[in-house]
């Protein structure tokens, strides 16, 4: 199926690449379908879009790779509304704020997406804010530290490059 | 909306299964007990107010891609320069 996208144009999305809100998130209530997007260019950033909307996706992040001692309060009921994941089942995302000034880029920790993979439902759980899961918890750190652990992968295929250049001349 | 007036110690029953108790007033405070079964999420209103706000702050941003990745791409290099500009002071 083809749906519409202001941020990504068409992307080819499949039936089971949907993923159905019983409630929506907050703010789009009257959404209920979303589709997570893969988009290289902006990794680790992925993008929760709306499939009714195309207006509507916030970026996503693992919050554990900008927090990796986070914690998730969730209760069984809100479990069983996604229908009762396994832990290898549930995918734990988290809305950003991306401004123009990336320094400022947050996440909110304090109302993950959590999403089961093999029922393909999901549920945004509100948490009662505190410091250690703020709603606009600093990603700075943590996407520049990701972006230079990439950047120091890179030389190793670099200097393979080179090598064969060399044998060339 | 249905407005109740209630004193010191009493409390409100909702659905026969939650007990809302006023526990302290103190000026412009009230502190409330709650009593509700488990499978009752008790959230403050703001918190959910503020979650809406979020995500749909989150949806209007990272409108720009390339600004923002330029901007990472020059973060990314930015921790790199560390040698002071000490030049100038001779």
């Amino acid at each position: 199926m083809i749906i519409e996208t202001h941020r990504f144009g068409r992307p080819p999305i499949t039936p089971d690449h949907i993923i159905s809100f019983g409630e929506g998130l907050h703010g789009f209530e009257q959404l209920k379908r979303y589709a997570i997007i893969l988009c290289e260019a902006t990794e680790p950033i992925q993008w929760l879009q709306a499939v009714d909307d195309p207006t509507v996706s916030l970026p996503i992040i693992n919050p554990f790779l900008i927090k990796p001692d986070y914690e998730l309060d969730v209760d069984d009921a809100e479990l069983h509304s996604i229908g009762t994941p396994s832990v290898e089942e549930i995918l734990i995302v988290n809305a950003m704020v991306l401004p123009e000034k990336i320094r400022e880029a947050t996440v909110n920790l304090s109302a993950p997406v959590l999403i089961n993979l093999r029922s393909k439902q999901g549920r945004q759980i509100v948490m009662e804010y505190s410091q250690a899961n703020a709603i606009r918890y600093p990603a700075f750190e943590a996407l520049a530290a990701y972006y230079r652990e990439q950047e120091a992968r890179k030389p190793e295929k670099k200097e393979q490059a080179d090598v064969s250049i060399n044998q060339k001349t | 909306m249905l407005v109740l007036t209630r004193k010191l110690e009493e409390s409100l029953l909702l659905g026969g299964e939650i007990r809302i108790t006023v526990l302290g007033v103190n000026g412009d405070k009230v502190r409330l007990g709650i009593d509700a079964p488990r499978t009752v999420k008790v959230l403050r209103g703001e918190t959910v107010d503020q979650t809406r706000d979020a995500n749909r702050l989150s949806a209007s941003s990272g409108m720009n891609l390339a600004a923002i990745f330029k901007d990472a791409a020059q973060a990314m290099e930015a921790p790199r320069v560390e040698t002071p500009k000490e030049e100038k002071q001779d």
